[in-house]
């Protein structure tokens, strides 16, 4: 069990993966508004590898569990290309996408890095809201 | 390629030197914190880095990091690959909470992706806003020119005061030569050697104003055409602003003969990515600019009966047969053209008409200088 503040009570239980319900009991955080958050992805065309959580993936087992289910996304694209060029390793494009109320939960985790966290709801397609806008350089 | 242990590499104990693991101050974090501060056993600083996540940790790259180091880091003076790797490095295995081992290693040591792209600065709003890099064959950490320092700091201006100009004549925008000189001397946030780079950050409060990024977009429109090996000629929206946009481009391509055989152009507001221009760039500029030239040499004698010096122009009267006409000129023109003005003396003004305006090259007293007919 893990607090984050962030998610309203309830939301766990109402269509997130059963993984993110059983770790994000009781958090609060605001509905996904209309933006286009960028993230990394390995590669283009995008796969539904490129969107999925360290849990999902088995990694990071020590992370903050709540953040650990959670995928990151950015504000900005500039933020994002900022954070693949301290992590080149991450991947080698970046990809915009829209996010709405009915795609998840989102977070912002940290103001100067523009990271956001989002949690998605179980029947969301990650992978087909993104698309991939530039090459990593 | 992942991080592998560096069994060849003197093993160190982290217990021994690091003590318990806890992180001081976390400097940037994203999903994990990625660059922090942490200390050895005896209390000094260490810079943190995680080169790679790992199931059950990470590997940790850890440099000596003293208090000046960590302000230029947050301040954007200091890039985090130069911070990590410019003295002595740790690589660190982290499993779980504990560091469980250590060893002394080089940066080449290191595949390059888990290290930070060169030039990256600690925050996003950091990093500069243009960047350009001379690079030559003489061009090297204590052996660059000063006229190659002198060279990118001032066609860097120069290109956009240009574009500025150019908006600026056409009316899309109405700003004051005073405003005109902050937007297009940006700060220079950083120099770095090796091939030598100038790092420029946005003039302070005008990060996002509209006219200079626009300004900035022509700019990076007009190199990017540059840079490119296609044969299709530079498109703009007027025959004047393909003119100013070239010759904007001109000044920032590697000049024929001197040390500079090529710049890059970067940074945040060069969207199109690193653009590379060498001397084949400046034929390309050239050969177009000359396609459509709409500017011949003018010599006019006169008065200097009306001067501007906020928008630097003046108009010249009392011209034998001719109209009164308006020419701008430089700043640095200023001191001799208010002297003529104020006393009232006839001058001879050789310039660059184009576009109707006469641009001025030099301006002297028409009694010292030597007869020449009129032209224009």
């Amino acid at each position: 069990m893990c607090r984050v503040r962030g998610l309203q009570d309830g939301d766990a239980q109402v269509g997130f993966p059963r993984q993110l319900a059983e770790e994000l009991p009781t958090a609060r955080c605001r509905g996904c508004e209309r933006n286009s958050p960028p993230g990394i992805v390995r590669q283009n065309p995008i796969v539904a590898a490129d969107f999925m959580s360290h849990a999902e993936m088995g990694t990071a087992r020590n992370a903050n569990p709540c953040l650990r289910v959670g995928l990151s996304v950015f504000r900005t694209r500039e933020q994002a290309l900022h954070r693949w060029r301290l992590s080149q390793y991450l991947g080698s494009s970046i990809a915009a996408g829209e996010l709405a109320a009915e795609h998840g939960k989102l977070k912002l985790t940290s103001k100067e890095s523009g990271h956001i966290t989002w949690w998605p709801y179980a029947n969301v397609d990650r992978a087909a809201l993104f698309t991939a806008v530039c090459k990593c350089q | 390629m992942p991080i592998a242990t560096p069994t060849e590499r003197q093993a160190l104990d982290p217990e021994v030197l690091l003590g318990q693991f806890s992180v001081e101050r976390v400097l940037y974090e994203a999903e994990i914190p990625v660059i922090f501060v942490m200390n050895t056993a005896l209390g000094q600083s260490l810079l943190a880095y995680t080169a790679e996540e790992l199931e059950d940790g990470a590997w940790l790259v850890l440099a000596p990091c003293g208090h000046a180091a960590i302000a230029d880091l947050i301040d954007g003076r200091l890039p985090v690959r130069d911070a990590l790797t410019g003295s002595w490095m740790w690589l660190a295995r982290k499993v779980g909470e504990s560091v469980t081992q250590m060893w002394a290693i080089e940066p080449t040591d290191l595949p390059d992706e888990h290290l930070p792209y060169p030039g990256t600065m600690l925050l996003p709003e950091k990093e500069p806003v243009l960047t350009a890099k001379a690079i030559g064959p003489s061009i090297s950490r204590g052996t660059v020119a000063a006229s190659v320092i002198g060279f990118l700091a001032g066609a860097m201006r120069a290109a956009i005061k240009t574009v500025l100009d150019h908006l600026q004549e056409r009316g899309a925008v109405r700003r004051s030569s005073k405003e005109i000189r902050a937007l297009c001397d940006l700060p220079v946030q950083r120099f770095s050697f090796g091939s030598f780079e100038v790092s420029f950050a946005a003039p302070p409060g005008l990060a996002q104003d509209l006219t200079l990024l626009r300004a900035v977009e022509l700019l990076c429109k007009g190199l990017a055409w540059a840079a490119s090996d296609g044969e299709s000629p530079f498109e703009a929206e007027s025959d004047d602003g393909r003119s100013a946009i070239l010759q904007a481009v001109n000044a920032l391509t590697p000049p024929t003969v001197g040390s500079i055989e090529q710049i890059v152009i970067g940074g945040q507001w060069s969207r199109r990515g690193p653009l590379h221009l060498d001397r084949g760039s400046r034929r390309r500029v050239r050969n177009e600019l000359r396609k459509a030239r709409t500017e011949h040499v003018v010599l006019r004698k006169g008065r200097i009966g009306e001067l501007d010096r906020d928008n630097c122009s003046f108009i010249l009267r009392d011209i034998p047969g001719a109209p009164d006409s308006k020419a701008v000129f430089s700043e640095e023109q200023l001191d001799d053209i208010l002297d003529y003005f104020t006393r009232g003396e006839r001058v001879v003004v050789i310039g660059v008409e184009r576009n109707g305006r006469m641009h001025t090259a030099a301006v002297t007293a028409e009694d010292r200088s030597n007869t020449v007919p009129s032209e224009g």
